[in-house]
C-alpha cells in the first residue's frame, strides 16, 4: 500500500531511461534548430494583460486602438466552451466522489443527517441511472464502503 | 373487335386463378378442383379463339403492360438503355398457338375427369393446380412480346413439369424422373439464360417484334458490319442464337438433351399429353419459330438446327421401334416428330415446322390421351405384349386412336402427311444446294420408315390380335370425359392438314395454302415477322429435280412409300393373332437400340465419372487450399492477438512506456529522414 | 536583452520530460496527476514562450484555456483516484489491471 511519497531507487526506475532518452534527442532536435535570435516580443504595447482580457471576450472595439495587438483571433466561444467543461468536471468529481450505502447514494458533499438539500438530491439523481457503474468494483468495494460508513465525506473534502 | 386485345391477359390469367383455386379450395370442391380447371381452360380456349378471329381480320396487338426494370446499356449496337419488360405480342403464329394450347389444355382438363377422378386418385387439387399452372406458364409464354419474360415462362413450364412428372412421388421412378426431367432441361436453359444476357448485351432489347427488337438490330449490325464482342456480326448472332438453342434442345428434347423425356412417361398419361402435344416440349419449338427471323440471320446456326432435328428425327424413330411399353413408343416418336420440326425450322421451312406444330399437337395429344384410355381399359397395364384385340371392345378408342396413328405415321390423306412432307419438301429443295441439309433430309426420309413400323407396330400389338391377359378379355368400361375429346382430336388429327395443302396446291396451282398465308400476314400481322419477310433474310438457295411439280411428286412420293413400307412391315410383322417379339433378329444392334443408344450410361457416366470427380477434386481443393488458407489466417491472427495481447498488462506505466518508445522511435525515424540532427 | 527560444524551449522539454520520468516510475496515483500537471505546463511555458517569439496573443490566450482544462483534469483524475481507493483500498496504479482483456 502506497501510503506517502517515498523516494525508490530500484528497478523500478529503469522505464525512466525513456524520459531521459527522450529529452536528449528532443533537446538534440531544438538545438539543430536555427531559430531566429532575434524575438519579436510585443513592443509598444500596453498592457499585454489587458489585451488577453480583449482578445478572450472579443472586445474587437477596444483592440482596434493604438497601443494594441491588432490580430488576436476571438476567443469567446472557447471561453464559453471551456467553462461549460470545467462545469462538467466538476459535476463529474461529484459523481465519482459519491459513495453508496446499501444501494442508497450517499451525497459526497452533504454532511450526515441532512442529505436532503439541494446539492445533495441532484447528485443522487444521476446516482441513481449511475448504480451499476458505481458497484463495478466488486464485492470488496462494497465491503469498504460499509467498513467507512462511519466517516461520510471524509474524502471529498 | 375495339378493346378485344385489352382482354388477352385474360387467356393466361384464367389458369392461374384456376390453379389458386384448386390448390387453395381443391379438396372441398367437387371433383377436386377439376371444374375451375374446365371452366378456365375453357375460357382461355374461347379467348384464345375470339384472338384469332381478331388477328384473322387484320388487327395486331404489340404492347407493353409492365416495366419492372430499366438499365443502363453498355451495347455495341448504341442503344441507351434496356428495357425488362412484360408485354404482349398477338401476332398469326402466336395466336394460333394460343389456340392449340388451350384447346389441348381443355380437352385434357376434362380427360382428365376420366383418368384421373373416375380412377380415385389422390392428391387430385395438387394435380389440377400443377396443370393450372402449367397451362398459364405456357399461355404466357406463347405471348411474351420479349426474350426475358418468355424465359421466365420457360423455367416456369420447366418447373411445372418437374411437378407433375412426379406427381406419383411415392413411387421409386417417379420422383427420380422427375428430377432427370427438371435437371436435363435446366443444363439446356442455362446456356438459354447466357443467350439472353448476350443479346441484352449486345443489342440492348430483348423485344421480339418491332423496330427496336434485337432481330432488327442484328439485322441492321450485320448490314452496318458492326464488330459485336471481337467477332463479326454474323459470327456473334450465330453463337448467341446457338446458345438460346440450348434451351430450346434441352425443352424439345433434341439430341442430346433428349433423355428426359422417356422418363417422363413416369408421370400420368394426361400430364404426358399435355407436356409432348402443347406445352413443355412444344415450348422449345415454338421459342425457334418466334425468333426465327434471328435464326434466318445465321446459316450456320440454322444449319445446326436442321442438322440436329434430322439426326434426332431417325435417332429417337430406331429407339421407339424397340419398346414395349406403349407410352415409351408414342415417347420416342415425340422426340422425332419434334426433330422434324427442327429440321423443318433448320431448313428455313418456317410454315411447315410451324404447321408440323399444330398438326403434331392435334395428333399426338390424340396418342396419348388414346394410350390413356388403352391404360384405363387395361386396368393400369402399360405393357403392350399384354394387350391386343382392343379392336373390338373398345371401338371409339380404337377408331380415333388408329386416326392419329396414320397421322403420326403420315399417310395420305392425314394431317400428318401433310405437314411432315412438306418439312421433307423444304430440306429436299435446299438439299440440292448443301450436302449437310441432304443429309438431314436422308436422315429425316429413313425416320419415315421407322415411324411408320413402330407407330403400326404399336397399334398392331395394342388392338389387334388375340387378347393377350385377362385385363384385355375384360376390359375396364371407359367414360364420356375419355371418349368426347378423343373424338374431337381424332377428327381435327383427320381434317388438320387441309390448313396447308401445300403440294396440292403447288400441282394444281390453286391458292389453297391457308397457314402460309396466316404465316405471311396476308389477314394481318407484324411487319418483320412474317414468312415472307423471313424468306427474304434466308441465304438458302433451292433448286428442284426437273420442274416444281415433279420435285413435290418425287418428295411426297418417296416419304409415302416409305411410311406404306413400314406400316407395311408391321403389319406383316406383328398383325398377325399371336405375335412374336422379333428383337432377338437384330442381334447386338438390337440391344444397343433396346439400351436407348446408352445415351443414359454415357451420361450417368458423364455426371459420375467426369464431373464428380473433377467436383470431388475442387471439392478437395476448397477444404484444403481455400479453408486452409483461411483457417491459417484465422490461426494465425488469433495466435498473434494471443500473444499480443500480453502486451496489454493493464498497468499504466506499461503503456506509457510504449508509448514513449514508439515516440522515441518515431523522432528518430522522422529525424534521421528529415535531417533533424 | 531577451532569452533567446532555445531555452525556453529547452526549460519546457525538461519540465515535460520530468513528468514523464514521474509516470515511467511511480506507482502512486496522486503522483501521477502531478506528472501530468508538469507535462501540461511544460506545453504552457512552449506556448507562451512562442507566443513572445512571433509576437502573437493567442498562445498566451492558449496557455491560460490550458490552465482551465487543467483545472478540470485534476477534478475528475481526483475523483476517479477516490473511487480507485475506495475500490482497492489503495491508490497504486498496478493494482487495477482488472480492465485489460
Amino acid at each position: 500500500m502506497t501510503t506517502g511519497p517515498k523516494l525508490r531507487l530500484d528497478s523500478s526506475l529503469a522505464p525512466g531511461v525513456l524520459a531521459v532518452a527522450l529529452f536528449v534527442i528532443m533537446a538534440t532536435i531544438v538545438l539543430n534548430t536555427g531559430f531566429s535570435p532575434e524575438m519579436e516580443g510585443f513592443e509598444g504595447v500596453d498592457s499585454i494583460t489587458a489585451e488577453i482580457g480583449y482578445a478572450m471576450f472579443d472586445l474587437e472595439a477596444l483592440q482596434s486602438t493604438e497601443g494594441s495587438i491588432p490580430d488576436t483571433e476571438a476567443f469567446l466561444a472557447a471561453f464559453l466552451l471551456i467553462a461549460v467543461a470545467l462545469d462538467a468536471a466538476l459535476d463529474a468529481s461529484l459523481v465519482l466522489a459519491k459513495r453508496e450505502e446499501e444501494g442508497e447514494p450517499v451525497a459526497a458533499l452533504a454532511s450526515r443527517g441532512t442529505g436532503s438539500d439541494g446539492a445533495g438530491s441532484a447528485a443522487s439523481g444521476v446516482a441513481g441511472s449511475d448504480r451499476s457503474a458505481a458497484t463495478d468494483g466488486g464485492h470488496e468495494g462494497s465491503t469498504v464502503d460499509a467498513d467507512r460508513a462511519d466517516d461520510p465525506g471524509g474524502e471529498s473534502r | 373487335m375495339e378493346g378485344l386485345f385489352d382482354y388477352a391477359p385474360a387467356i393466361a390469367l384464367f389458369p392461374l386463378v384456376a390453379f389458386v383455386v384448386a390448390l387453395a379450395f381443391g379438396n372441398s370442391l367437387p371433383k377436386k378442383g377439376a371444374i375451375p380447371g374446365i371452366l378456365a381452360t375453357g375460357g382461355s380456349l374461347l379467348l384464345s379463339i375470339a384472338m384469332l378471329a381478331a388477328v384473322a381480320s387484320g388487327e395486331v396487338y404489340h404492347e407493353t403492360l409492365y416495366e419492372w426494370a430499366i438499365g443502363d446499356a453498355v451495347s455495341d449496337t448504341g442503344v441507351d438503355g434496356v428495357e425488362f419488360t412484360f408485354g404482349i405480342l398477338i401476332d398469326p403464329l402466336s395466336a394460333l398457338m394460343l389456340v392449340i394450347v388451350s384447346l389441348i389444355a381443355f380437352l385434357v382438363h376434362v380427360f382428365s375427369l376420366g383418368y384421373m377422378n373416375a380412377e380415385g386418385e389422390t392428391g387430385l387439387p395438387r394435380y389440377y393446380a400443377g396443370l393450372g399452372l402449367f397451362t398459364f406458364s405456357m399461355l404466357a409464354f406463347v405471348y411474351a412480346d420479349n426474350l426475358l419474360m418468355a424465359f421466365m415462362f420457360f423455367e416456369l413450364v420447366g418447373l411445372c413439369s418437374f411437378l407433375l412428372i412426379g406427381f406419383w412421388f411415392r413411387t421409386r421412378s417417379a420422383p427420380s424422373a422427375a428430377k432427370k426431367a427438371f435437371l436435363v432441361t435446366r443444363f439446356g436453359d442455362y446456356f438459354f439464360l447466357i443467350g439472353v444476357v448476350a443479346i441484352a448485351a449486345t443489342f440492348g432489347t430483348l423485344q421480339f417484334a418491332g423496330d427496336d427488337s434485337f432481330v432488327a438490330a442484328a439485322e441492321t449490325a450485320i448490314a452496318d458490319g458492326t464488330t459485336l464482342f471481337g467477332f463479326a456480326p454474323e459470327t456473334w448472332v450465330t453463337i448467341t442464337g446457338l446458345l438460346v438453342l440450348g434451351g430450346v434442345v434441352g425443352k424439345s428434347a433434341q439430341f442430346p438433351l433428349h433423355t428426359w423425356l422417356p422418363d417422363a412417361m413416369e408421370g400420368p398419361t394426361t400430364v404426358s399429353a399435355l407436356i409432348h402435344a402443347a406445352t413443355m416440349v412444344a415450348a422449345g419449338v415454338y421459342l425457334v419459330a418466334r425468333m426465327f427471323g434471328y435464326y434466318a440471320l445465321s446459316p450456320t446456326a440454322l444449319a445446326i438446327i436442321a442438322f440436329v432435328g434430322g439426326f434426332t428425327a431417325l435417332f429417337a424413330a430406331t429407339m421407339g421401334v424397340v419398346k414395349d411399353d406403349i407410352k415409351q413408343v408414342l415417347a420416342y416418336s415425340t422426340i422425332s416428330q419434334y426433330g422434324y420440326m427442327m429440321l423443318g425450322l433448320g431448313v428455313g421451312g418456317y410454315v411447315a415446322g410451324v404447321f408440323h406444330l399444330m398438326n403434331h399437337a392435334f395428333f399426338k395429344a390424340l396418342l396419348f390421351l388414346g394410350a390413356g384410355s388403352v391404360i384405363v381399359l387395361m386396368h393400369h397395364e402399360q405393357d403392350m405384349w399384354k394387350m391386343g384385340g382392343l379392336k373390338e371392345k373398345a371401338p371409339v378408342t380404337y377408331w380415333t386412336f388408329l386416326a392419329g396413328a396414320l397421322a403420326l405415321a403420315g399417310i395420305i390423306p392425314f394431317s400428318g402427311f401433310w405437314s411432315k412432307d412438306e418439312i421433307l419438301y423444304d430440306a429436299l429443295i435446299v438439299g440440292l444446294e448443301e450436302p449437310i441439309i441432304l443429309a438431314a433430309y436422308a436422315m429425316g426420309l429413313v425416320a419415315v420408315f421407322f415411324t411408320g413400323f413402330y407407330t403400326f407396330r404399336m397399334v398392331f400389338l395394342t388392338f389387334h390380335g388375340e387378347p393377350r391377359s385377362e385385363a384385355a378379355e375384360d376390359p375396364h368400361p371407359v367414360g364420356w370425359s375419355i371418349k368426347a375429346p378423343l373424338i374431337v382430336l381424332g377428327v381435327l388429327a383427320l381434317v388438320a392438314g387441309v390448313a396447308n395443302l401445300a403440294p396440292v396446291a403447288k400441282l394444281a396451282q390453286l391458292d389453297i395454302t391457308f397457314l402460309e398465308s396466316w404465316l405471311d400476314g396476308e389477314f394481318g400481322a407484324i411487319e418483320g415477322l412474317t414468312y415472307g419477310a423471313y424468306g427474304e433474310l434466308l441465304a438458302y438457295e433451292t433448286s428442284y429435280i426437273g420442274t416444281e411439280s415433279t420435285t413435290v411428286l418425287i418428295a411426297a412420293g418417296v416419304s409415302l412409300l416409305l411410311a406404306f413400307s413400314g406400316a407395311g412391315v408391321a403389319w406383316t410383322l406383328y398383325n398377325v393373332p399371336e405375335p412374336v417379339e422379333h428383337k432377338e433378329r437384330l442381334g447386338s444392334i438390337g440391344k444397343t437400340v433396346e439400351d436407348n443408344y446408352y445415351q443414359d450410361e454415357y451420361q450417368v457416366w458423364l455426371a459420375e465419372g467426369l464431373t464428380l470427380p473433377l467436383s470431388r477434386a475442387a471439392d478437395r481443393f476448397d477444404q484444403t487450399v481455400v479453408d486452409g488458407v483461411v483457417n491459417g489466417v484465422s490461426t494465425a491472427s488469433l495466435f498473434g492477438s494471443d500473444r499480443m495481447k500480453r502486451l496489454q498488462t493493464g498497468i499504466v506505466t506499461n503503456y506509457a512506456a510504449l508509448l514513449v518508445t514508439g515516440f522515441i522511435a518515431l523522432l528518430l525515424v522522422l529525424g534521421i529522414l528529415g535531417g533533424w540532427f | 536583452m531577451t532569452v533567446p527560444i532555445e531555452y525556453y524551449v529547452l526549460l519546457s522539454m525538461a519540465l515535460f520530460c520530468i513528468g514523464l520520468f514521474g509516470i515511467l516510475t511511480r506507482r502512486n496515483a496522486l503522483m501521477f496527476l502531478m506528472s501530468v500537471e508538469l507535462m501540461l505546463n511544460a506545453a504552457n511555458i512552449n506556448l507562451i514562450a512562442f507566443a513572445f517569439y512571433h509576437g502573437n496573443l493567442t498562445g498566451q490566450v492558449f496557455a491560460l484555456f490550458t490552465m482551465a482544462l487543467a483545472a478540470a483534469e485534476v477534478a475528475v483524475g481526483l475523483g476517479i483516484i477516490l473511487v480507485l481507493y475506495r475500490n482497492f483500498r489503495d491508490v497504486d496504479v498496478t493494482v487495477p489491471t482488472t480492465m485489460r482483456w
